[in-house]
């Protein structure tokens, strides 16, 4: 049992739903939306029989809700108008531990799940997912940090720095080491209530170098640094739970920078006055969303790959974007990205180049660890 | 003549449009045993309040040994009070309950140990000092409030209700033990109750209420022999009401008319004038005997036998049913239902009341 | 039909709710204590965990300090209110009842959130403040230990209230009327007769809101700005970010112990039996 840590965010998921539904103010419960919340309360064997009926058609899962419409809207029904394939959005939440008890127990009814990266490798160890059919995937169509041999990205998002310019009296901090510098940038900080994102911020305020972070990190001394930071800066922090947590501090002007999700920066550039929202990318920590295959799905393997690749259509990728803030996957996307809202796609190649890929690895490995120590910095 | 230690005058609490107190002047006297009796709503109560500083008067004064007291609070009026339900509190001891007069007036310690033993013999309690009020019966209870009410040696002890909670026969005792502790102390008791033997049994002098006024005072023989209204007479013990048409007048003294019978009244200072007079008649005055004896006949409807005597209930064909209570140890007849009897009094009997039909 | 005997009629009218408490509470429960010795592995390690990590010693001091000083809130502004409301109050009564209920009514959730309308940087208050002149930059009333204490007060308050309300109503006024009759001052009837009185009332309301305020979830978690982190939300947050159910369980079976422990040591001072079930 040790080693099965789950590490997906799922917050984020959650978040995007949310996200969906804030922005989407349609706002009612579809019967769809329905059967998906049924599911999440469990009711999962009135989808397993009805799957079983109908061998042809793909059931995708992701984290329900909105985000489980916009995915059905943008993807799978444009692929069923195209091939004829019933595809079937359930939002039932595809958790690792969920998937890996349906391939044990036989009764696989999911095709594709919406997973995370440490959950990938995870369930890759256990072998319960199938690897990615490359031949009908295109390798070249994902960032290739998001290709792994049984998962790949299917949409990107950042943890970014955001700021209120003019609680700042317009100046605006450029790089972490600005944000810890309270003196010139008085006021409030936002961060994560989870080293997600933050610790690597910490990390680079220190000086150390965007590409050298997680080498620096991978230590007990390089995680107590990051973690030290956090401490001297705590009379200046207010933490953000969930993702509208962190876009509430701004809008009420609680506070003037802080680290939080593109997609909730991607509102709030919407929602707040001309002039006293900022948000950049540069030394930003960039995430993807990972699809996985359950071994023996229903649909069978071929017919899933080809799913796959219908969704790494990049317009229907740059659809995402404009719907929930999320970004594409595939780096292609980034050109056909209308031009107002380039500056927020987490994935286009200026951005990408200024942010670091989220180390799974490294989480995996500290993350519960540093979560302690983190809090103790915070409330000690 | 003893001195007045309390003089209430006009004394009227308004409630709303409701008169609690209407115009109620009074004078106490030192030492003597006063009892406020009336029925409940009578303003009795609403009177002792308004000694005690508890509900102040809406007009006239109340004066303590000629120092008008109408204003001041409660606290400051140095009365010992007796509360309906005792209201010991319940988070002390008894000793702590007797000793709380005391230590709010801020007496040395070793004078509040002596007094409230003093005070625990005066009721023979001294062996429930430490114990918590729950734990006393009533009549217990009632004792501790007592000595409580007496530890500070009020000049003025009210009490409102003291017994009502108890049963009849411990009420009995506590009547004869307050009357003594009246007797030996010498302190003036201002005494509530709605029971009319309480009354009549302990106090000197009686002050009968109803509707927030005054009917009647007097001493207990004096308002039980000659009740001046329907409404005391009625409230004070038992009694027949005849209309008895005048027929001849000479003085104090009348001829009246039942019946066929003609038959003297005696109505020493009576104001009543007209042609009726408004009689009450105690049952007790009225004599029975075998038919022919005495001058009116009846028939006996009902008997009630209560030990020491009987009520016995006649029906007369003017004068109505009239109730009669003969000593059963010295009965001229032995009554029974449908037994034809004769019925009679003294001429002194009839009390003359000064108000109608009540 | 034979007839049972009295004592077993009397179980079988309880067996329903007992039933319910023992499979939705009681087993429920024992799953936790498991699970706090099973997961990861077999053993105390999770109690070791949580009594070796600062975060956790640190979560806890902060929790009951919290709670304490709630209780002390509600329990100085709750007594007043009840005791208005039983002495004073005449026929408003129904009324004032009603308003301290009226909070029931709203979810916590709501009224955290229009204390966050008020204390907020650029709230009800701090506006109010900046442009009467009194102030000149916001003041910092949420966020920190004052906002999450203000707001608890908030939402504790009727179960302060309550108790003492009952208490205060089986008080006769003959008390205090006796007490001054006898001698003493008003403030020495309240303070020497009437207050010793409401000591039932008092107890189970400080009980009551110590108690919830131990698990006390949401405003701290809204107010807080995550810095206050009461342990309840230390609970769900190794539970909803960690899937760590077996610290999550320690640190519940952690916070149970420790609020049996404040109720064990409750009944060393109050009588717990008439603080709880007589209201006299």
């Amino acid at each position: 049992m040790k080693n099965f840590q789950d590490m997906t965010d799922y917050e984020v998921k959650a978040d995007l739903i949310e996200i969906a539904a804030h922005k989407y103010r349609e706002g009612k419960l579809t019967r769809r939306g329905f059967v998906s919340a049924m599911m999440v309360l469990g009711a999962l064997p009135a989808l397993s029989g009805k799957a079983m009926a109908q061998a042809k058609e793909i059931v995708v899962v992701n984290w329900g809700g909105r985000a489980s419409e916009v995915l059905q809207e943008v993807m799978c029904d444009t692929y069923t108008a195209e091939t004829g394939i019933p595809v079937i959005v359930d939002g039932s939440g595809p958790s690792g531990g969920k998937i890996r008890a349906m391939v044990e127990s036989g009764a696989v009814v999911w095709d594709l799940c919406d997973s995370g990266m440490g959950t990938a490798i995870i369930l890759e160890q256990q072998g319960v997912i199938q690897p990615i059919d490359y031949d009908i995937v295109d390798r070249g169509s994902v960032l290739e940090q998001a290709t792994y041999k049984s998962a790949v990205g299917n949409y990107v998002y950042s943890y970014v720095l955001a700021a209120n310019p003019k609680m700042l009296g317009g100046n605006v901090p450029q790089t972490w080491e600005d944000v810890w510098n309270v003196k010139d940038f008085p006021g409030m900080r936002t961060f994560r209530k989870s080293v997600r994102g933050m610790l690597e911020s910490a990390t680079m305020a220190m000086g150390v170098p965007m590409d050298e972070v997680y080498d620096a990190l991978d230590s007990e001394d390089g995680i107590d640094a990051a973690i030290d930071k956090f401490r001297q800066l705590r009379e200046n922090i207010i933490v953000w739970g969930s993702g509208s947590d962190s876009q509430n501090l701004f809008l009420q002007e609680e506070v003037s920078i802080g680290n939080i999700w593109s997609t909730r920066a991607h509102l709030l550039k919407d929602q707040m006055d001309e002039g006293s929202f900022t948000a950049s990318f540069k030394g930003g920590v960039l995430a993807p969303g990972m699809w996985v295959v359950p071994k023996n799905n229903p649909a069978g393997s071929d017919e899933v790959m080809k799913f796959i690749a219908h969704t790494q259509d990049p317009k229907l990728q740059v659809q995402w974007l404009e719907a929930i803030g999320s970004g594409p996957a595939n780096p292609a996307a980034a050109a056909l990205v209308p031009d107002e809202l380039q500056k927020w796609n987490p994935s286009s190649p200026e951005n990408l180049a200024q942010q670091i890929f989220y180390n799974d690895e490294w989480y995996g490995k500290n993350q519960v660890a540093a979560e302690e120590k983190y809090i103790d910095a915070l409330i000690n | 003549m003893p001195d007045k230690i309390l003089t209430i005058a006009n004394a009227t609490k308004r409630y709303g449009p409701v008169h609690a107190l209407d115009r109620v002047s009074l004078d106490v006297e030192e030492g003597e045993f006063l009892t406020l009796l009336g029925p409940s709503g009578s303003g009795k109560t609403t009177l002792l309040s308004a000694i005690a500083g508890f509900a102040p008067l809406t007009e006239g004064r109340i004066d303590l040994r000629g120092r008008n007291i109408s204003n001041e609070p409660p606290e400051h009026r140095d009365f010992g009070m007796v509360f309906q339900g005792y209201a010991l509190f319940p988070t002390m001891t008894v000793r702590d309950n007797i000793a709380f007069p005391l230590k709010v007036r801020k007496r040395p310690a070793s004078e509040v140990r002596k007094r409230v033993d003093e005070c625990l013999g005066l009721v023979q309690m001294e062996d429930f000092a430490e114990r918590m009020p729950a734990q006393l019966s009533g009549g217990q209870q009632q004792r501790i409030a007592l000595a409580r009410a007496l530890s500070f040696e009020p000049q003025v002890l009210l009490l409102d209700e003291p017994l009502s909670a108890l049963d009849k026969k411990l009420r009995a005792d506590l009547q004869w033990e307050l009357k003594s502790l009246h007797d030996r102390l010498g302190v003036t008791f201002i005494y509530v109750t709605h029971d009319q033997d309480e009354a009549l049994s302990m106090s000197d002098r009686v002050v009968i209420l109803k509707d927030g006024r005054i009917q009647q005072q007097g001493v207990p023989d004096e308002l039980y022999k000659f009740p001046r209204t329907r409404f005391v007479a009625d409230f004070l013990g038992k009694s027949n009401f005849l209309d008895l048409p005048v027929t001849a007048r000479e003085g104090d003294e009348m001829t009246c008319r039942i019946g066929g019978t003609n038959f003297p009244v005696t109505a020493p200072g009576a104001t009543a004038s007209g042609d009726v007079l408004n009689v009450a008649l105690r049952p007790e005055r009225i004599r029975l005997g075998a038919p022919g004896q005495e001058l009116l006949d009846g028939i006996v409807r009902q008997v009630s036998y209560l030990g020491e005597r009987c009520l016995v209930l006649v029906d007369h064909a003017e004068v109505g049913p009239l109730m009669i209570s003969q000593p059963t140890w010295k009965a001229e007849v032995t009554p029974k239902a449908g037994l034809p009897v004769s019925f009679g009094w003294d001429v002194d009997a009839p009390v003359i009341l000064e108000d109608g039909a009540a | 039909m034979p007839r049972l005997p009295d004592t077993l009629r009397y179980w079988f009218l309880v067996l329903p709710a007992l039933a319910i408490m023992i499979v939705f509470y009681i087993w429920p429960l024992l799953g936790i204590w498991q699970i706090s010795l099973t997961e990861p592995t077999r053993g105390l390690d999770n109690y070791t965990r949580m009594f070796d990590s600062s975060a956790v010693t640190t979560s806890f001091i902060l929790t009951f300090r919290i709670a304490f000083k709630t209780t002390i809130g509600c329990l100085i502004l709750g007594y007043i209110v009840a005791y208005v409301i039983s002495n004073f109050a005449g026929r408003v009564k129904p009324l004032m009842v009603a308003l301290v209920l009226l909070p029931f009514w709203v979810s916590v959730l709501i009224r955290s959130f229009s204390w966050i309308v008020l204390l907020g940087r650029s709230g009800i208050v701090n506006d109010t403040l900046i442009s009467s002149g009194m102030i000149d930059s916001p003041l910092r009333l949420m966020h920190n230990e004052f906002g999450v204490v203000l707001a608890m007060i908030h939402v504790m308050l009727p179960f302060a209230v309550l108790p003492m309300l009952a208490n205060m109503r089986g008080i006769s006024g003959a008390y205090v009327d006796a007490a001054r009759g006898l001698g003493a001052s008003e403030f020495t009837a309240f303070a020497k007769v009437y207050f010793p009185q409401t000591m039932p009332g008092v107890m189970s309301g400080a009980l009551l809101v110590f108690v919830l305020s131990l698990g006390f979830y949401i405003t701290p978690a809204l107010l807080g700005g995550g810095r206050i982190l009461m342990i309840s939300e230390y609970i769900t947050y190794q539970i909803q970010e960690f899937l760590n159910w077996g610290l999550g369980s320690a640190l519940s079976v952690g916070l149970l112990v420790a609020t049996a422990v404040v109720i064990a040591l409750a009944a060393r001072f109050v009588n717990l039996r008439s603080a709880l079930l007589e209201r006299k």
